[in-house]
């Protein structure tokens, strides 16, 4: 089932009329029944493993529980004899056997992921580094979601270990939580504590018309990014990236551009349509964008992009590392050996490498993950990190005023085309064609290729098809700006009078139906980060 | 250990940390308060008031804390 289909629309209508029939207690019966209808719509193999990794997190966290619940028994019998170091052992002793239970589960769920979704592309290396055959790894199931409800239902036995949620009781809520229909597809990554008190709430949430409205054309505007924007440049940049042999400089920066529009506002657009379902049900999901483009360095840009997959990592990957005992005595040791500043910061690289490593591989097996959106961001935050000084020095002797507006502009530009080059190597199938696309964007530009993407592939001519990508950059680039100052299109057109947002909603409504990508001529795309 | 003689020792933390002389923190003191205090100085800065303080801080206390006055709060806590 599409989000673009209207098949999807007619099961978000009923499912949201049944959510709203239904007395408030129930609701959550109706968001279950959703997700597993959407999720078989999909895939019916996958849903065992889904609904059986959400059982074992959901044993495992009743475990932890039990664990802290016999520590608060210990505690309540012994507070007046104990002393204050027995008491501090017994604890260990306890949150050692949490954190067994933990690290069992971690490792069952991250190996079903490693099954699932690497196991293919690491025999098929192992096989051509050997230069043979045996390891066949064919008809391996790839659940529907499985890099993000293994996530989001491992941070949630994390946060009952760390004290931050409660043990849930009811298995069918755990699994409501890892299948989720709105947040299963790509996110965004959501937090048990956020979520379920919304997903479980005993009290209807009564929304306003204005609301209703709101949430509305929040759905519509992100179909319009989707169809209108991520699809129609798609048409190049896959041209560009699939028969890359055939263009050269211009076709091949075009090509790059279109890619980081179209994944941009496919990405963006997909986060849209689903936080404004979410409204309608009542339900506040996380924002997983806030104007990346206007990102002054390389680590404000991942503050910006795909927000919720950064945070997550950070809380349940980035500081365990650095909190770790082993990460602990390098600082010690480096301490006395280099100095403080040094114990500090080499710990803190080392755990940044790993991090992004993480991250690349979290979005495929292939070195082409692991480096653009891995080693290489992971770069560009160090060496702007170490150069820092040098920068700054720089900056001082050229006169640079860095509050000044242009300024600004140079710096996200440069930020920009930092992301274009990393999303080469994610968008190639290999890193080879991603450096083979790079030579071929620095050889001499031939008119005539860049003619030929638009030719080839696009209905139009070339003119028209550069005047209509020029206008949805602008669009992009001033709604993105008005939200930069604080100022939101939507809640602008949702308070004006009726007529007025009769007039946008038809410009939407007919901006899709004459700008859309859907039809004959088309072959329909799912959303880029599905495949992850 | 009073709440004003955990501010002092935690100030001179902070001020070796971030490398600026003039830090002065208070309870509602938070990240976006204090240049450079990201994810990446986070980690750095609890390790240093755990060293100044002879404490550990666990790892739901390292993502939950949302403020200064927390972090004193388990500071008084504790030490």
């Amino acid at each position: 089932m599409r989000l673009t289909s209207p098949a999807f629309l007619c099961f978000v209508f009923v499912t949201l009329i049944a959510y709203r029939a239904v007395p408030a207690k129930k609701q959550w019966w109706v968001l279950l029944a959703a997700s597993v209808i959407f999720y078989l719509s999909f895939s019916v193999g996958g849903i065992f493993v889904m609904i059986g990794t959400a059982l074992l997190v959901y044993f495992a966290g009743l475990g932890v529980q039990k664990q802290k619940d016999s520590y608060a028994v210990w505690l309540k019998e012994n507070k007046d004899t104990a002393d204050k170091e027995t008491k501090k052992e017994t604890k260990s002793v306890f949150q050692k056997k949490q954190k067994q239970i933990v690290a069992g589960t971690v490792a069952v769920t991250i190996g079903i992921l490693f099954l699932c979704k690497y196991y293919g592309a690491f025999a098929s290396g192992v096989n051509s580094l050997l230069n043979t055959n045996i390891w066949t790894a064919e008809n391996i199931l790839l659940p529907l979601g499985i890099s993000y409800y293994s996530l989001q239902l491992l941070g949630y036995l994390v946060d009952v270990h760390r004290d931050i949620a409660p043990a849930e009781k009811n298995p069918l809520k755990v699994i409501l939580y890892g299948g989720f229909f709105l947040s299963i597809m790509q996110g965004p990554f959501n937090r048990w504590n956020d979520l379920m008190p919304q997903l479980c709430a005993k009290e209807r949430k009564k929304l306003s018309f204005a609301e209703n409205r709101s949430a509305v054309l929040k759905i519509v505007g992100g179909y319009v990014k989707k169809l209108c924007i991520a699809d129609q440049f798609a048409i190049i940049s896959n041209e560009v990236f699939t028969n890359y042999t055939k263009y050269k400089g211009v076709g091949v920066v075009l090509g790059i551009v279109c890619f980081a529009v179209q994944l941009y506002a496919d990405f963006s657009g997909y986060m849209d349509i689903i936080v404004g379902i979410g409204q309608l049900f009542g339900i506040t999901m996380p924002e997983n964008f806030r104007q990346p483009f206007f990102s002054r360095n390389m680590s404000e840009f991942w503050q910006r992009w795909h927000i919720t997959l950064g945070l997550w990592l950070k809380d349940y990957v980035f500081y365990p590392i650095l909190k770790s005992s082993l990460f602990k005595k390098l600082g010690k040791v480096i301490a006395g050996k280099i100095g403080k500043e040094a114990s500090r910061r080499i710990p803190t690289y080392l755990g940044m490498l790993i991090l992004w490593t993480v991250i690349g591989l979290w979005h495929g097996a292939g070195m082409h993950y692991v480096f653009g959106v891995g080693i290489l961001q992971f770069l560009y935050i160090f060496l702007g990190e170490i150069f820092e000084p040098l920068f700054v020095r720089i900056k001082k002797s050229l006169r640079i005023n860095e509050n000044k507006l242009y300024w600004h502009v140079f710096q996200s530009l440069r930020c920009t085309a930092l992301m274009m080059f990393a999303w080469v190597f994610f968008n190639a199938s290999s890193v080879r064609v991603a450096l083979q696309i790079l030579k071929n964007m620095l050889r001499r530009p031939l008119l005539r290729h860049l003619l030929a993407v638009f030719s080839d592939r696009t209905v139009d001519g070339p003119a028209r098809t550069l005047i209509y990508f020029a206008l949805c950059i602008a669009l992009l680039i001033v709604v993105d700006l008005l939200h930069e100052k604080g100022f939101s299109v939507r809640e602008y057109v949702c308070k004006k009078p009726y007529p007025v947002r009769l007039a946008f909603y038809l410009i939407l409504a007919f901006a899709i139906i004459i700008f859309g990508a859907y039809g004959r001529q088309f072959i329909l795309k799912d959303f880029i980060y599905m495949d992850f | 250990m009073s709440r004003e003689e955990i501010y002092e020792r935690l100030n001179d933390v902070f001020r070796d940390v971030f490398g600026e002389d003039d830090i002065t923190v208070t309870d509602e003191t938070t990240a976006a308060d204090v240049d450079g205090w990201d994810s990446l100085r986070h980690i750095s800065l609890l390790a240093a008031v755990e060293d100044e303080f002879d404490i550990e801080f666990s790892m739901g206390q390292t993502v939950k804390m949302k403020n200064v006055g927390e972090m004193v709060d388990f500071i008084e806590e504790e030490a």
